[in-house]
């Protein structure tokens, strides 16, 4: 940080070009481990850079970072905070992948002329890479500082593996990211932008691309209801599988309504007891609209009256319930001086101890 | 779970903020899209979890234990009454939504409905008025050709009567409160015939257990 502190305090051109040979061997770096195959190195050292130092790079000869020998190391962590005080619409990645990824997908905003190593892809993608930059610049009006999370780079790193291989195999189609990531720190579930997948030849204005983020967002859903519902991982349209899940719902709905009307048939005359041995420890439970009416003038009541004939049942009766819960660790607070309370033998003993309790909290 | 029950409550203010957003985003294209992929399925993932665990089903059990003795207490009729059983699943369903911890928009709407009403002069009153509207309808519709909604359409305007407090909602969002809605409706169901069998059925298997109920 104190090395980043003084590269900045700098306000001289050298200090600039001190920045960007710090850059270049951060990169080159980071690089090392996984070469890329394609002559990516010096466009992806661009992407490290602010937009203004990355125009002047490309403008110099190439390769700059196979020639200079920085004098000095930035490591890692100072990177993002170099980084997050340029704005800019740029990916920060810190990973070769992420890097390759970036040169072959992200549009720069300041950036006009195509990069050498678009040259590479196919014509057409780089003259939607020309068109779409000004359409780029429209769409996000607003660029957002971020600065680089891991877990975001982690997902990301794997989504862009992903992506490679499905690029190789596709040679013919070339795809092409439309928005640029700016990730935030705090979460690094969340993107602010959406990726929206454009193929060779699809429409690239923004209805149809915000149509298509729409459509990607309804499917997403309807897949992740499709698994839940059973049987509808065969059927295929969205009316269809809709149609399945309105039948699960009312089914389910109507086993409620079954299960109800079972339950209301059973005796009523359960034991009160049971219901003060829960509440000891239920004030951690959500029980604050749903059993305040007249819960707590019922249970001193029951407690006065001293019915401890029925707790040594109940100790039977709760052992009854755990085999058929099974012995799951309990987050809740409650549950576990419950289950304490029930691995004592049924005996006076924990019988007195439990009134006790009761009495204590009164 | 522990570590993933954190994780569950930690980021869902922050996740569920870009869906009640979402349809101020989709009216301009152009701004910002607030909700990635990958939100979507972070988000289903962690309900379906948090609905499939066991500690949620026994904390549901236990606090729907606790309203049916206060339901019952409160009506203590014989069971031919065809108002207990609306009672119960009337509990059921509240105790299901305070279960939600108000994060979904179905568990705010079951929380904020009133108990029913079981006065049945109201009931008969209605029936006629509504009656009358359909035949008018129908008879007009069968003159003039019949305009039908996509079919997609249709579907989801049922689906949105179904899952409660979901009636002017996108269809994004629908979906969304309908997987949680199943979700939480499968747990629903296995908790009551765990109770049902359990205090029904639990006669021959446990004697001790019968003695102490009836």
């Amino acid at each position: 940080m104190e090395q980043a502190t003084g590269v900045l305090r700098g306000s001289t051109h050298d200090d600039v070009v001190l920045e960007s040979i710090q850059f270049n061997e951060e990169i080159r770096g980071i690089m090392a481990p996984a070469p890329a195959p394609e002559n990516a190195s010096s466009f992806t050292a661009l992407l490290e850079l602010p937009p203004t130092q990355a125009v002047e790079l490309l403008h110099s000869p190439d390769c700059p970072a196979a020639d200079r020998e920085p004098p000095c190391h930035v490591s890692t962590n100072q990177k993002p905070y170099l980084l997050c005080s340029y704005g800019g619409n740029l990916t920060f990645p810190s990973n070769a992948a992420l890097i390759e990824r970036a040169a072959k997908f992200s549009v720069f905003a300041g950036e006009n002329s195509p990069p050498e190593d678009a040259a590479r892809l196919a014509p057409v993608a780089v003259s939607g890479v020309v068109k779409n930059e000004p359409q780029e610049t429209d769409s996000n009006p607003s660029s957002t500082q971020g600065c680089v999370s891991d877990p975001a780079v982690d997902t990301k790193n794997q989504k862009t593996a992903k992506r490679k291989e499905r690029e190789k195999k596709g040679k013919g189609s070339s795809k092409k990211s439309k928005s640029v990531a700016d990730e935030c720190s705090g979460d690094g579930e969340k993107l602010p932008y959406v990726h929206v997948r454009v193929r060779r030849g699809q429409a690239t204005d923004s209805h149809s691309l915000a149509e298509r983020a729409r459509r990607e967002k309804i499917n997403a859903r309807m897949k992740l209801l499709q698994e839940l519902v059973p049987g509808c991982n065969k059927i295929s349209g969205t009316a269809l599988v809709l149609d399945e899940i309105i039948n699960h719902v009312q089914s389910l709905q109507r086993q409620v309504e079954f299960l109800s009307m079972k339950l209301a048939a059973v005796n009523p005359r359960i034991d009160f007891s049971l219901d003060s041995l829960l509440a000891t420890d239920g004030s951690s439970v959500m029980d604050s609209n749903l059993t305040s009416m007249a819960s707590p003038v019922m249970w001193p009541e029951n407690l006065a009256n001293g019915n401890r004939q029925h707790f040594q049942q109940h100790w039977q009766f709760d052992a009854f319930h755990q085999p058929l819960w099974g012995r799951e660790e309990a987050n809740h607070n409650f549950m576990t001086p419950e289950h304490s309370l029930l691995s004592y033998d049924s005996s006076a003993n924990s019988a007195s101890l439990q009134s006790n309790q009761l009495k204590m909290e009164l | 779970m522990a570590s993933l029950e954190s994780i569950i409550n930690a980021p869902e203010p922050s996740t569920n903020n870009p869906e009640t957003t979402s349809p101020d985003s989709d009216s301009n294209p152009n701004k910002r899209r607030k909700i990635g992929h990958r939100t979507v399925a972070a988000d289903a993932s962690l309900n379906h979890l948090h609905w499939t665990s066991q500690s949620e089903q026994q904390i549901y059990s236990i606090n729907l234990l606790r309203t049916l003795r206060h339901v019952l207490r409160r009506n203590p009729s014989p069971s031919t009454t065809a108002s207990k059983p609306r009672q119960v699943r009337y509990a059921a369903d509240r105790v299901l939504a305070a279960a939600a911890k108000g994060r979904t928009r179905w568990s705010r709407a079951i929380l904020s409905s009133p108990p029913p009403f079981n006065n049945r002069r109201m009931l008969h009153k209605k029936a006629p008025a509504a009656r009358k509207k359909v035949t008018g309808l129908r008879s007009m519709r069968n003159g003039t050709e019949k305009k039908k909604l996509p079919a997609v359409q249709r579907k989801a305007r049922v689906l949105s009567r179904l899952v409660p407090g979901c009636r002017k909602l996108s269809f994004p969002n629908l979906l969304e409160e309908a997987t949680d809605y199943i979700s939480a409706l499968e747990m629903q169901v296995r908790a009551m015939t765990a109770l049902a069998e359990l205090l029904a059925g639990g006669g021959s298997p446990s004697g001790l257990a019968g003695e102490s109920l009836s």
